[in-house]
């Protein structure tokens, strides 16, 4: 369910892209001393982009530092350091990768049973830690995974967005999480409604998969299934979706980095309608230019 | 937080009435209380709408000449009841309404035999106000195929097809182009210049 947002860095000026990798590496910092350091194999880019989207709306611009990498350790990097927000992603990253685990040791079979028992062990401290620091959060992922899981099991509903809705609100509740009003209103808009997108372009993406595997997947109650015509239903539906989030975006007027508003705009108008076009389509812009 | 109407319109105080109604205008444009109709952040929307207003208003004061000529046109559900169904009729007042959840019970409650072209279009309807888009769009889709002659129902998917299109637009304009033109006009006032050196005339001296 990970690692749909992203940035079409092609279409991005250096100077927000190495911000955008400042904040990379700093929720990667923040990660290894909020839920030690084998969380940090867990980093995402969908936890990068809600750090830039509640900076913007706390208006915090944390200061940039440089530093060593284990990763790439010849050259320093930069990084956002001591920042309240980047701690705040980095436990709801070890918390919802938590319940994501739990889901996948349930529901699936084979070696993604085993991969998800083995992750539980293995990511286990670090949600321990985060579910310490963040017992609240803790509790409302759990809720909305529970009430996810049991809208996904009542197989005779027909609709694509029941499930859609809920991981949606989830998200919504990440993206809120204690920020002041109105802000959290802006960022629970757009975060439910980014929710929906990932749950509907990760349906879309597992759907060939899930179909042989006969496992649950949102298009499978359709008694069409997802065939062509329905996916070009869908792409307008997910674009639909952004228009909502655009709505939000466009409330927002007190950017503190002017480079998180290329960062966000830049994600929301080219980022995700190119990954929508690459999971429907199967198209890719790299190999159709060469 | 008090900020000057200039600063408000995101314009500079010495800028002319031209480019402040222009910016007034997208303003209104981005907060325009149509586009948040059906959305949970409508109320912000309608705060940052009055602020500009206000911002406009005063500024227009300051100047001491030219009115507001833009008003909200609302435009609403077509309340048009049809001569079908009664219940069909109620559905769509409720939507109007905006009491989605008791037009969605009706729906719902209606036997699968009469479940006709107008039912999937009305519940399609009441997906989009729900903001259930992809169910929603399956739902129109059916209706237009059912009822293929219906002008309503293919407008309501036509404008879902547009709004999808349409999105984005003007982020890509904005990037890149301007910058591309500067250097387009640049290269044929130099290609020019070449051409006119071909013919033993010269367009610009220096080179």
């Amino acid at each position: 369910m990970f690692g749909y947002l992203r940035v079409d860095a092609e279409n991005l000026r250096l100077r927000d892209y190495d911000c955008y990798k400042a904040l990379y590496c700093g929720l990667c910092k923040s990660m290894g001393h909020c839920t030690g350091q084998c969380s940090r194999i867990a980093l995402s880019y969908d936890f990068t982009f809600l750090a830039a989207l509640r900076m913007t709306l706390a208006a915090e611009t944390p200061e940039q530092k440089p530093f060593h990498c284990a990763v790439k350790c010849f050259r320093k990097h930069k990084a956002f350091v001591h920042s309240k927000e980047l701690d705040f992603c980095a436990d709801a990253s070890a918390i919802l990768n938590h319940y994501k685990l739990l889901d996948d040791r349930s529901d699936e079979k084979g070696l993604k049973k085993l991969r998800a028992h083995f992750g539980l062990g293995f990511f286990h401290r670090g949600y321990r830690k985060a579910r310490r620091r963040q017992p609240e959060l803790d509790a409302l992922v759990k809720a909305h995974m529970e009430e996810l899981s049991k809208i996904e099991k009542e197989k005779a509903l027909a609709s694509a967005d029941r499930p859609a809705e809920c991981f949606g609100k989830l998200l919504g509740e990440i993206a809120s999480y204690r920020l002041p009003s109105p802000a959290d209103r802006i960022a629970r808009t757009i975060g439910c409604s980014m929710g929906k997108w990932i749950y509907l372009i990760d349906a879309a993406d597992d759907y060939e998969e899930d179909k042989k595997r006969g496992r649950y997947n949102p298009f499978l109650t359709y008694e069409e299934g997802l065939n062509e015509a329905g996916k070009e239903d869908l792409k307008e539906a997910l674009t639909a979706y952004l228009a909502e989030a655009e709505k939000a975006f466009d409330l927002i007027d007190n950017y503190p980095a002017p480079e998180f508003e290329e960062i966000l705009k830049n994600l929301l108008y080219l980022g995700l309608p190119k990954t929508s076009l690459r999971i429907l389509f199967r198209k890719d812009d790299r190999k159709d230019r060469t | 937080m008090s900020r000057s109407p200039y600063e408000i319109l995101g314009v500079s105080p010495n800028a002319s009435d031209e480019e402040i109604k222009k910016a007034y205008r997208a303003l209104a444009r981005k907060y325009h209380p149509d586009k948040y109709r059906d959305s949970d952040l409508a109320d912000v929307a309608s705060e940052k709408m009055k602020e500009i207003n206000a911002a406009y208003d005063e500024i227009q004061k300051m100047r001491a000449g030219g009115t507001r000529s833009e008003s909200a046109g609302a435009s609403g559900f077509n309340p048009r009841a049809n001569a079908g169904d009664p219940r069909f009729a109620a559905v769509r007042r409720l939507i109007n309404e905006g009491q989605i959840a008791e037009a969605e019970r009706i729906l719902a409650g209606m036997p699968p035999t009469q479940k006709n072209a107008e039912w999937h279009f009305l519940t399609g309807c009441v997906l989009l106000h729900k903001g259930y888009f992809s169910d929603a769009v399956r739902m129109i889709d059916k209706a237009c195929r059912m009822d293929p002659y219906n002008e309503e129902y293919r407008a309501a998917r036509e404008q879902i097809r547009a709004q999808s299109q349409s999105f984005g637009a003007d982020y890509q304009k904005g990037t890149g182009d301007d910058i591309n033109s500067a250097c387009n006009c640049c290269s044929s006032l130099l290609c020019a210049d070449c051409l006119c050196e071909c013919f033993g005339g010269d367009l610009i001296p220096c080179c």
